[in-house]
């Protein structure tokens, strides 16, 4: 806890600093603070990408952040966001972050009043109430993958039938991820096996919602008008686990 | 002339139509090389008819001949590059199909990299160029930096190498993009690429980034489309679109060495996507495009163009071609129906012309793409398929009319019926005839005192030469009936004198007897006697049996009434027996005799008969007279 407080606490001295020194035209919302690979930042006006340079780097409200072969560790006295490979993170304002692609754990502060956090998905806006998460935005779905805390999660896209997994289908899930690691099959084959299995996961209907709030140590994946809340386990928990040590190692 | 098909051939040509349906399917979707040549080779005379001009916002810079004069070989020491990129300096962007992978006197590199710098470049590179290499970090974060994002699911092709512009010039461009195009199995470019995957980045081609910035819009690229905001462009499954070209004089081109002259107003560029690429013959950037050789350079403005201006394609898909297949196909099936086969090759020649033409309003109409030469090989093929069936059909028929009316008919006549079958109007019509019935006298008694074996002898030496007397006279053996004959004439064709011709046969008949008579008196046989009656009249002739059983006959009262006139010869005392109807045709040509009226069985009124006198009308046998 002390390290992460730590760095949000450069980050902030960055970002006042980057402010100061770089004095961009535009209202500096956040700034990458770390980076490796090959990591551009696409203005809000113009196509014409940029690189980050030297850190700290600022970023103004409406840039992306596009990672390839790279991560970004962007951050501002409210929160910080380790973006992963191939994705692009957006920054919208001060407490207003985003997702367009790929996958990125937040880090937010416990929020002061009228400092709160919101991060948009093309599917759904987590409002933060001081937490670390995952966001995954992926083909079939973005999902939201809850570490500490609690998050509100809206559906944008109108009311979602919430679905909750049983213990026994994560049990047959956790089966199912130690026969992934184990399987020599192509990556095809397994994408088939695990769309079958999915198919037999045992689910219960709970309600048909447009908020929901997530607690710690849980998983929000939503599909289409579908949202299906489970424990933390396999891809997500070994996703979250890499950004989070090289959140905490930056 | 052709008959219409059989069932079973109608549902066997269908069949291999289906068939011939799927296979130009499978073509189309898998294109093998020279499929896929022989195709391009007809469609490509679509773009000759392109009515539309490039937009003007485009400005094609040319490093050609005019320009190669005042500066020397090209490449040029690249300070002279600089200068022209300093006149451009208005444009909104410059598009430079070039990539600079050599270093030079490097104060050179440097004043260009620096004029980069005062515009808006977007530089190209190669990928899997003539000197390629790993990319460094610095290179790879200007490759990030160009790279498209906005992707889903898209299918590139993809390359691990690439030969880039030096470090130096790089840094001065503004964005970067791959300068590749790939040519269809012909060699022919008619393809261009939206992005090429590139150590795991969209790499955008170069009139897709130069568009990037010129709309000021990130394109969207997925499996299927690469979308500027509103702005579609269809692809295949490799990420190409295919080019709508342009006359390349529709293009608004200038020479580099414009740039230096005096009347040269740099304002006249603002606010235009500028392509600054080699046309100097030695230099090889020259294509081989459906319009002929091309500078590659304007491979990227005609895409560019074809954005601008919506003149893009959309090539239609297997399923949208299968239903085109099935269409030519159903509109070629019914030509089995046309006879005349000069009419079914007019009409093969216009259905072609059709479906080209259709492509073309296709393309003119509503940019879409249609690769009519599968239509034109649907026809092609089918009208072969077609004449296949028709000529065996034509045979069978021939064969089986031969077969039919050989028994019936002299060798003449069928030959004339399988040369002519128009004249044959199989199933039955109804037509004036002559009937002639034929019949030995006494021949129930004299089989009675005759072995089986001789009489057999006996009637073979009859119906030979009678038969041949009435073919002689181009009658028709309609059946032999015991010791009978019956035929016909005027079917199965026409004969206009065919009462003469009958009674000519009687006649004929009559002299046969003689002669058969004296043969078989030296065999020691019986004299013999026929006698005949004839008639005419209207009558159903035609094939009145079954599919089974091919049997051409004549049914009608003027049947029956030769076969009674036959009868009453014995009574009449005469050998032939005409009618009244068959009287009044041959009167003047033949002599007759008034035998008066007599009483048939099967008929109310009396029937006026005359007898053909066949050797002495003024030594008349016994009979009434009338």
């Amino acid at each position: 806890m002390t390290q992460r407080f730590r760095s949000v606490f450069l980050a902030a001295l960055c970002l006042f600093a980057a402010s100061a020194a770089a004095q961009p035209a535009c209202d500096v919302v956040a700034s990458i603070t770390s980076y490796e690979g090959q990591v551009s930042i696409k203005p809000a006006r113009g196509v014409l990408k940029r690189s980050p340079g030297q850190a700290p780097s600022p970023l103004c409200a409406g840039d992306e952040v596009h990672t390839f072969a790279g991560r970004a560790l962007i951050a501002n006295g409210r929160f910080s966001v380790a973006v992963d490979r191939d994705s692009v993170a957006l920054f919208k304002g001060a407490g207003l972050a985003g997702l367009a692609k790929g996958q990125a754990l937040y880090e937010v502060q416990k929020r002061r009043a009228g400092q709160s956090v919101h991060v948009a998905t093309r599917l759904s806006v987590i409002g933060v109430k001081g937490t670390r998460f995952l966001v995954r935005d992926q083909a079939e779905g973005v999902s939201v993958v809850l570490d500490q805390g609690v998050v509100d999660v809206r559906s944008t896209q109108g009311p979602l039938g919430l679905y909750r997994e049983k213990a026994a289908a994560r049990a047959q899930e956790n089966d199912f991820e130690a026969y992934k690691r184990q399987a020599q099959e192509g990556v095809e084959r397994e994408k088939a096996a695990f769309e079958a299995y999915k198919a037999q996961t045992e689910r219960e209907f709970v309600a048909y919602v447009e908020n929901m709030t997530l607690q710690a140590g849980r998983e929000l994946a939503i599909s289409g008008h579908i949202a299906v809340e489970r424990a933390i386990a396999g891809e997500s928990a070994r996703q979250l686990e890499d950004l989070r040590v090289w959140l905490d190692l930056h | 002339m052709n008959l219409p098909l059989t069932r079973p051939e109608a549902l066997r040509l269908g069949g291999l139509l289906a068939l011939l349906c799927a296979a130009l399917t499978a073509l189309f979707h898998w294109q093998p090389g020279p499929v896929g040549s022989l195709s391009s080779a007809v469609s490509d005379t679509y773009y000759r008819f392109n009515p539309h001009t490039p937009s003007q916002d485009i400005v094609f810079i040319a490093v050609d001949h005019d320009a190669v004069k005042r500066f020397g070989r090209w490449p040029w020491p690249r300070d002279v590059i600089a200068q022209g990129m300093d006149r451009l300096a208005q444009a909104r962007v410059i598009a430079l199909d070039m990539v600079f992978s050599e270093p030079t006197e490097a104060a050179k590199d440097r004043a260009l990299a620096a004029s980069f710098g005062r515009t808006t470049a977007v530089g190209g590179f190669l990928l899997n160029g003539v000197r390629p290499s790993q990319p460094g970090a610095a290179e790879l974060d200007r490759l990030a930096n160009s790279a498209l994002t906005r992707v889903q699911d898209a299918r590139l092709v993809e390359s691990r190498v690439v030969e880039l512009s030096i470090p130096e010039i790089l840094a001065g461009q503004a964005a970067l993009a791959s300068l590749n195009t790939l040519p269809d199995h012909d060699e022919r470019f008619r393809h261009y690429p939206a992005a090429f995957l590139l150590l795991g980045m969209v790499q955008p081609s170069l009139g897709v980034q130069s568009l990037q910035v010129f709309l000021d819009t990130e394109a969207d690229l997925n499996a299927h489309t690469l979308n500027f905001a509103e702005r579609r462009v269809r692809l295949d499954e490799r990420g190409f679109t295919r080019l709508n070209f342009y006359p390349e004089t529709r293009f608004r081109l200038m020479s580099f060495a414009d740039l230096f002259a005096p009347g040269f107003d740099p304002a006249s560029l603002v606010g235009k996507i500028v392509l600054l690429g080699v046309t100097e013959a030695g230099v090889t950037d020259i294509r081989a495009t459906p319009l002929g050789q091309y500078p590659g350079a304007l491979l990227h403005a005609t895409f560019m163009a074809n954005v601008l201006d919506g003149h893009t394609l959309r090539e239609i898909g297997p399923v949208a071609m299968a239903g085109a297949l099935a269409l030519v196909l159903t509109l070629v099936a019914p030509m089995a129906w046309v006879r005349n086969i000069l009419v079914r090759a007019g009409l093969y020649l216009a259905l072609a012309g059709a479906a080209w033409g259709a492509g073309l309003l296709l393309y003119l109409l509503a940019g879409v793409w249609l690769e009519s030469a599968y239509l034109l090989a649907a026809i092609g093929l089918s009208a072969l398929l077609l004449e296949t069936a028709l000529l065996s059909h034509s045979r069978q028929h021939t064969e089986k009319l031969r077969l039919a009316f050989s028994t019936y008919l002299p060798p003449g006549l069928v030959s004339r019926i399988v040369e002519n079958p128009e004249q044959l109007r199989l199933g039955g019509e109804k037509k004036e005839i002559s009937v002639l019935f034929s019949d030995i006298r006494g021949f129930t008694s004299m089989s009675e005192g005759v072995a089986p074996e001789r009489l057999a002898e006996i009637m073979a030496r009859y119906f030979q030469p009678m038969t041949e007397a009435v073919f002689a006279q181009g009658g028709a053996l309609d059946k032999y009936i015991g010791d009978a004959i019956m035929a016909l004439f005027n079917a199965p064709l026409d004969q206009p004198d065919h009462a003469l011709a009958a009674c000519r046969a009687a006649v004929a008949m009559q002299y046969a007897q003689r002669a058969i008579n004296a043969d078989l008196a030296r065999i020691g046989g019986p004299a013999l006697r026929t006698g005949i009656g004839i008639n005419t009249g209207p009558a159903i002739v035609g094939n009145l049996g079954s599919s089974i059983r091919f049997n051409y006959t004549a049914i009608g009262d003027v049947v029956n009434l030769a076969s009674r006139f036959e009868s009453a010869t014995k009574k009449l005392g005469v050998d032939v027996v005409i009618g009244e109807s068959t009287w009044r045709q041959v009167k003047d040509a033949l002599p007759c005799r008034p035998l008066g009226e007599i009483q048939v069985a099967g008929k109310e009124q009396p029937q006026t008969v005359y007898e053909l006198c066949w050797q002495d009308c003024d030594n008349p046998g016994p009979g009434p007279r009338t």
